[in-house]
């Protein structure tokens, strides 16, 4: 027991460091100088090698790294010179409203998914399996800022049933005070009943924009399981002991469908937790993705850097998770218990 | 084909106590290759407490028989015709809600190869208990007593410590004697056994037939079993009936049947199983060529290809045979072949 | 455990003389598995899969080895092969000693033993054509053209009986039966010398499992191969094999030739595997002296005294010295060798059969 999790531990620690390497080598080996970009095409080389000289730019590159290491666990990330501000700020700023616009994506994508799944295989009514296999084709195959785009104009400029694209809040709406950072979370426990309502009609779009596809994804794979599971002969069993056919489904098909469904479920909430840059835009929402666009853009190492470094984290720990609940559904692939 | 040359043979006498009544059971699957006929107005009876055997190659539509007997045929297959009378009662026209009071409790089923019959996620215990609280009221935990004294019954050793351990914790034999247990958790009148010692050692098959007979003859539970092997036949079943083509074509009392056969078919297939009883002789004798597909049979006897007997006669292209009634009328042979009343003379 | 062995060196128990012109001479081969991880001060235990196992196969001979599944055939099958690296012993093959075998030289050899599986649904490629089947193998080794192997694969093919126009066909396509022919063409497309036959037929309906021995004879003729059968029903294996070797746990319990080993089996659990068999005939006999094994072949862990079978055997189990001594392998009869303390004890009834 002791010896799975250490080793676990210890592959989640080479992979986000890993991670964090990769990410710091590239974004020097690419040409450029962020130097210059920060001072202008008019600077002088002498101002340039001393911007340079401030950065740590002239130090070899493991010195560089290791600064960059040290910064990390001191919790100094260093300094956006896009922004102006310090990384962490930007960070703590921006990651929140990615973070909750993903996690709303996600439970629409993975519950509704897992849903239309279910009825679509359920009896193996051809129309409705045709319905849903053509909703999951469309979702696949449309491009989410167009699909935004078109969401935006019929539902807020045509139909206004929808606010326009104003980011998290309407413009007369405060922020709810800070417990999360979550403005749907924040506003619900400060009892702001208006400001949640804003703050989830703001959402609403965004999410099923973002978390179209990955829907799409996860209705193809979780039917495509069901249906082979329904085919196993434990069914027919089941089915043999006087259990009706939805008894045999949720209780026998679903959970042995479900461990792949798991797996892509866990990468696609450490993807959509990320952020995305295209959605943002089109929404106005002030998440970290368009921040890190145009830092990679400007050579801002430092917000890229860490942006790596936590999306490293944030795919490690949903691996592990999804680990764990593996084991929960499946007795096949328990840690062995230590008797 | 006449449709008269399939109806049921000459009606079987009514004062006996038939747990199954089966008549002109008719089930197709529609598929891209067209429509399957997997039984063809198929009947036969079951007495209480007796074993029956229902013999055929794979393809011969013997499992279609058991599912559509049991109301699970799923699409794109369905029941198209006859009756199904269980303990005198109607079934085939039942509804599922109410099939689901029937299934697993007058009538079980016995899956073929038990490294799938089980729930690979779900407790053995879990999977014993399940059926006998879909059937009776009662507390989980005399359930689960209920379960160990089962798994005590078909021989698991260890039973109170092996409830809780998952399938693939259990050996192939292990599963099949789980899968008798929850056959006969509710004491059914009628346990349909579809090849159920097939994917097992041949020591294994004999433990788990030794266990299935004592405990159906302990509860007077009739045993329809559905099998390739004729031997096995030969060791448990009372009287037979062999399926060919979606049809059984000869039915009759196991000593009968293993004495002489009204059908080549019966011959062929007896022919080819070992007799490890008597010392060694030249190659294994075959039925030659395939089973034919039973989406485009032939227009004669279903047979004629591959008949030692009839293959390029005219009668047996073109015709397809009567069933035949021999021998004693209370308890007659039936076999359904032109040659069959001289074959038995 | 065993010293190494030098060529020409003492023939073990169960091997016949002159075997150093068999085609494949396995020597006292033996794999040992750790199970669980070892902890301080504690060796770590082990399971013997194949323990000290030897017999020798003739050219054009078909040599079985019977047993339960779990007494370790399919173990010393890959062990033969390689597939898996024996922890010692010597498997011979036309004189070379393919355990001591650089990878690259036994690639070369691997071209001359070919495997037929027990499954024909899981060991069959579902999305390749009957005939890319049977040409993968000619690929493999770099054999003739494009134009060359497609020959090739389609006469091996039409040979096992699968017709020109089913050539393209998938696996789904084919019945149980068919698929195992398909197995069987790709196996010989090679014209191999040696053929593991792995349960080639238990999957099978009983029908189809004539048709198919019937076949493997006749290639066997065609081709002069010799086949290493592996089966669990001894009445299969009497048809099939010239000499057989029954396994329990891990170990020869009996060996000998077909004639003599059915004739009178002198190991009761050679004995008890045959009257598991069921009999085709409600009337006969022997039905009612049927020997039922009680229990299962559990894994052997560890060291213990005495004989492997004892546990479960109707004529050892309360002995005091099949507790306390293994028995060692004896020849018996004229080439019929058992490890059983009390041989032919047990006795099955057995008659003549009628000529066919």
């Amino acid at each position: 027991m002791f010896r799975v999790v250490a080793s676990k531990i210890l592959g989640a620690s080479v992979a986000v460091f890993g991670a964090s390497l990769v990410a710091f080598v590239f974004m020097r080996v690419f040409p450029g100088n962020p130097a210059r970009l920060i001072l202008g095409p008019l600077a002088s080389e002498q101002a340039i090698k001393e911007q340079e000289r401030a950065m740590g730019l002239d130090q070899p590159l493991w010195v560089q790294y290791w600064r960059y290491i040290k910064g990390v666990f001191s919790g100094n990330w260093g300094f956006a010179y896009s922004a102006g501000d310090s990384v962490k700020h930007e960070v703590i700023a921006r990651l929140p409203a990615s973070a909750e616009l993903g996690l709303y994506a996600f439970l629409f994508a993975f519950v509704l998914a897992v849903l239309l799944a279910l009825v679509a295989t359920y009896r193996r009514r051809p129309v409705v399996d045709g319905v849903i296999r053509a909703v999951s084709f469309f979702g696949l195959g449309t491009p989410p800022f167009w699909f935004g785009l078109i969401a935006l104009l019929l539902f807020s400029q045509v139909w206004h049933v929808f606010p326009g694209p104003d980011g998290r809040l309407g413009p007369n709406t405060l922020p709810p005070p800070t417990y999360t950072h979550f403005y749907t979370i924040d506003a619900l426990i400060a009892g702001q009943w208006a400001t949640l309502g804003d703050a989830f009609m703001h959402i609403l779009l965004p999410a099923l924009t973002l978390g179209l596809a990955p829907f799409a994804y996860l209705v193809r794979l979780l039917r495509a399981n069901l249906l082979d599971v329904s085919r196993e002969n434990f069914i027919v069993v089941v089915r043999s002991k006087g259990l009706g056919r939805w008894s045999a489904f949720q209780h026998h098909a679903l959970p042995n469908a479900f461990l792949p469904t798991l797996t892509a479920g866990g990468l696609l909430l450490a993807q959509l937790l990320a952020g995305s840059v295209l959605v943002e835009k089109v929404f106005n929402w002030p998440g970290i993705g368009a921040l890190v666009v145009d830092s990679i853009l400007r050579q801002d190492y430092a917000v890229v850097q860490t942006f790596v470094l936590l999306s490293a984290i944030a795919y490690v720990v949903v691996n592990a998770l999804v680990d764990v609940l593996y084991g929960v559904i499946d007795p096949r692939v328990r840690i062995p218990m230590a008797r | 084909m006449t449709e008269a040359a399939l109806e049921s043979p000459a009606a079987v006498a009514p004062e006996k106590d038939f747990v199954l009544e089966v008549r002109d059971l008719e089930t197709n699957y529609y598929t891209h290759d067209g429509v399957v006929k997997a039984v063809r107005k198929v009947s036969l009876e079951i007495e209480r407490g007796h074993r029956v055997g229902v013999v055929g190659e794979s393809g011969s539509g013997k499992s279609a028989l058991a599912l559509s007997i049991l109301g699970l045929i799923e699409p794109p297959g369905r029941v198209v015709g006859g009756s199904v009378k269980l303990n005198g009662r109607e079934i085939s026209a039942l509804s599922d809600r109410q099939m689901q009071q029937v299934r697993g409790k007058e009538v079980s089923l016995v899956f073929q190869d038990p490294m799938t019959a089980l729930d690979p996620v779900k407790t053995i215990g879990g999977q014993i208990v399940e059926v006998i609280r879909h059937h009776r009221r009662m507390s989980r935990k005399a359930a689960r007593k209920l379960a160990v004294e089962l798994l005590r019954d078909v021989e698991v050793p260890h039973a109170e410590r092996r409830l809780d351990d998952y399938p693939h914790q259990y050996s192939g034999g292990m599963r099949q004697r789980v899968m008798i247990a929850i056959a006969l958790a509710n004491e059914p009148d009628l346990v349909v056994a579809d090849e159920p010692t097939t994917a097992l050692d041949v020591t294994t098959q004999a433990q788990v037939l030794e266990v299935l007979e004592r405990l159906v003859t302990e509860r007077n539970t009739a045993v329809m079993l559905i099998t390739h092997n004729l031997a096995i036949v030969a060791e448990f079943c009372d009287r037979v009936f062999v399926m060919y083509a979606g049809r059984v074509v000869e039915r009759a009392r196991a000593d009968q049947l293993f004495a002489r056969q009204g059908h080549p078919y019966s011959e062929a297939l007896l022919r080819s199983v070992p007799r490890p009883d008597m010392l060694q002789r030249g190659p294994l004798p075959t039925i030659p060529g395939f089973s034919p597909s039973l989406a485009h049979l032939p227009p004669g006897c279903p047979f004629e290809p591959r008949c030692p007997v009839g293959n390029g006669l005219e009668v047996c292209r073109t015709a397809v045979p009567y069933p035949v009634v021999l021998g004693d009328p209370q308890d007659p042979v039936v076999a359904e072949c032109h040659f069959a009343a001289e074959r038995l003379s | 455990m065993t010293a190494p062995i030098e060529p020409g060196s003492s023939r073990a128990a169960g091997v016949r003389p002159g075997v150093e012109d068999a085609l494949l001479w396995v020597d006292r081969l033996a794999k040992t598995f750790r199970i669980g991880h070892a902890r301080p001060g504690r060796a770590p235990e082990l399971l013997r899969a194949v323990d000290s196992v030897s017999f020798d196969v003739r050219r054009g001979e078909t040599f079985g080895l019977v047993g339960e599944s779990g007494c370790g055939k399919s173990t010393l099958a890959r062990c033969i092969l390689r597939l898996v690296q024996p922890t010692a012993g010597r498997a011979i093959f036309d004189g070379i000693d393919l355990t001591a075998l650089p990878s690259s030289e036994l690639r070369k050899m691997r071209r001359r033993m070919q495997i037929v599986f027990q499954d024909p649904y899981a060991s069959l490629d579902p999305r390749m054509s009957a005939r890319a089947i049977v040409e993968e193998p000619l690929t493999i080794h770099g054999i003739g053209d494009r134009a060359e192997r497609a020959r090739r694969a389609a006469e091996m093919l039409e040979l096992v009986g699968i017709t020109p126009v089913q050539l393209r066909r998938k696996p789904h396509e084919f019945s149980g039966g068919q698929r195992q022919r398909i197995g069987v063409a790709r196996a010989l497309v090679l014209h191999p010398e040696l053929v593991l036959l792995d349960e080639p037929i238990s999957a099978l309906d009983v029908s189809i499992q004539a048709q198919v021995l019937n076949l493997l004879r006749s290639l066997q003729e065609q081709f002069q191969l010799t086949y290493l059968f592996i089966v669990h029903d001894l009445s299969v294996a009497e048809y099939f094999c010239d000499r057989l070797a029954v396994l329990y746990l891990g170990a020869v319990v009996e060996i000998g030739d077909r004639e003599s080993l059915f004739r009178r089996p002198l190991h009761p659990y050679t004995v008890s595997l045959l009257s598991a068999v069921p009999i085709p005939d409600p009337a006969s006999e022997r039905r009612r002296q049927r020997i039922v094994l009680s229990g299962e072949v559990a894994p052997l862990a560890g060291q213990r005294a005495g004989c492997r079978f004892k546990p479960r055997c109707p004529v050892g189990r309360d002995r005091a010295i099949c507790g306390e001594r293994e028995p060692p392998l004896v020849e018996h009869a004229s080439d019929q060798w058992a490890a059983c303390h009390f041989p032919s004890e047990l006795a099955v009834a057995r008659t003549q059969a009628p000529a066919a």
